[in-house]
């Protein structure tokens, strides 16, 4: 859209940086967005005016007459006017706010605006709260309000004349549904139809209960259906090697195998060493014997209680 | 390394004193070991001869005398090292056995060497074991030594000393 304002009469705005969340920037958006409404609903009561009141003696309106440019160029005065109103306001709000900066600063002052501060606050916080609970009386009060005026408006709205004035069969007729289907990329609907969230809401077990399975398998014919069936055939597409390989991968043979080795090893070691315990017992009893004295206590636990333990000497020569 | 002994006659003899078989058997087991030893280093003092030399690989016989002490030197080397570090040599830990002094302490290093050259030079001293009432050979009566039932690595309570003071 071409630049329609001539650059020398642009208003300027904002001679100051914003104020951060200050007024003067809310109330400028304010009042342009006020005129703006404003001026919409002129042209528009004026364009309705021109179009069911037309005037017959109406000249070129390219050429307006001088009261009319008057009324224009005041229109632009007061908005001037008002642009440098708010550039007025803001420049103080700006002043007001680096003085207040400023001062906060300042050993002494800082102290004293201590407590301005802090009152301004608390009685920033009253009134926020104070809106609040009439903003909730209010919101409240609407809550119950929109309820009733709908439940009067529906008592008193008749429905099925309403109903009875639409022509339906005449809009159904006018529908061509063939055109309608045709027109109706089905392809592109199902790619975006997301099938597993549709099955995520599937009861499977709701739905399976209601199947009878022992009358579909009754209606089955096994034999018929394994006579058809080439197994060799089947078996011959089989890759029995992966899948062996597969397996072989997932136990671990060489683990298995040390594992039972080692227990064979570790018993057969076990079974060497308590042999010869046994048999320190048994040669240590021969020699108390042939040295004529009783039990000694070579060792104070025995073995010989065990059936498989050797034969005591005194059961016969050694 | 602690093992689980499932028998429980064995379990309830450790710490005991050994006797005469187990321990010539782990004896016998270490003369094979010294044997390897020895023929590994003439293998070698071969090799390193036919490396230098170049000629004709010959391993060469020692005379007997050199023989024996050779063999002596490896087994109170062998004997020593074994018994002051973990109190075992090849033989004794594969029949479960560890060398200690009374009441199962460790052997230190003096006592370990002195019981290797005794061992070494007197072997038949083992027959002791017999006459002695604690199983004792005569180098353990001497240097107050015993060899105990330990099939577990780690040193287990002396059982025999627990028993005796209990009788």
């Amino acid at each position: 859209m071409p630049d329609l304002t001539p650059h020398e009469i642009r208003v300027r705005t904002r001679p100051y940086p914003a104020t951060p969340n200050g007024i003067t920037p809310t109330a400028r958006r304010t009042a342009d967005l006020g005129l703006g409404v404003l001026s919409l609903s002129a042209r528009a009561f004026r364009g309705a005016i021109d179009q069911f009141l037309p005037d017959p003696a109406a000249g070129d309106p390219r050429n307006p007459s001088a009261v009319r440019q008057l009324g224009r160029a005041a229109t632009g005065v007061a908005l001037v006017a008002e642009q440098h109103a708010l550039d007025a306001a803001e420049a103080i709000e700006h002043l007001t706010q680096a003085s207040w900066d400023l001062a906060r600063r300042v050993p002494i002052l800082r102290d004293a605006l201590v407590g301005v501060d802090a009152s301004i606050a608390r009685w920033s916080d009253r009134g926020d709260i104070e809106q609040l609970r009439r903003e909730t009386a209010v919101t409240d009060f609407v809550a119950q309000l929109l309820p009733a005026i709908f439940d009067t408006l529906l008592e008193r709205v008749d429905f099925g004349a309403i109903v009875a004035r639409v022509p339906l069969a005449q809009i159904v007729g006018a529908i061509d549904l063939g055109a309608v289907v045709e027109q109706v990329d089905l392809d592109a609907v199902l790619a975006q139809v997301d099938v597993d969230a549709l099955l995520r809401q599937v009861d499977v077990d709701a739905l399976l209960e209601r199947i009878d399975v022992d009358g579909l398998l009754a209606r089955i014919d096994v034999d018929g259906l394994m006579s058809r069936i080439d197994l060799d055939a089947l078996l011959g597409r089989v890759e029995l090697g992966p899948i062996v390989a597969d397996v072989l991968d997932d136990v671990d043979i060489g683990g298995i195998v040390r594992e039972s080795t080692g227990s064979i090893s570790g018993d057969a070691v076990d079974g060497a060493r308590l042999t010869a315990m046994r048999l320190d017992t048994f040669v240590g009893r021969v020699a108390d014997r042939v040295l004529l004295r009783g039990r000694t206590d070579r060792n104070p636990v025995d073995v010989t209680d065990d059936d498989a333990a050797p034969p005591d000497p005194a059961d016969g020569p050694p | 390394m602690s093992r689980t002994i499932r028998n429980e006659r064995a379990e309830a003899l450790q710490g005991g004193r050994a006797g005469f078989v187990s321990r010539v058997t782990a004896d016998a087991i270490d003369f094979l070991v010294v044997q390897v030893i020895y023929f590994t280093m003439l293998i070698g003092v071969a090799v390193i001869r036919f490396l230098i030399t170049r000629r004709t690989f010959s391993v060469v016989a020692p005379d007997v005398w050199l023989t024996v002490i050779a063999q002596w030197t490896i087994v109170v080397l062998y004997l020593g090292s074994s018994w002051s570090s973990t109190g075992r040599t090849i033989g004794k830990s594969v029949l479960g056995l560890r060398v200690s002094g009374l009441g199962g302490v460790p052997l230190g290093p003096v006592r370990a060497f002195t019981r290797a050259v005794f061992c070494a030079s007197f072997y038949p001293t083992l027959l002791w074991i017999l006459v002695s009432r604690r199983n004792a050979a005569l180098h353990d009566a001497v240097l107050r030594t015993e060899v105990l039932y330990d099939w577990h690595s780690t040193p287990t309570i002396h059982l025999t000393d627990q028993l005796t003071t209990d009788r």
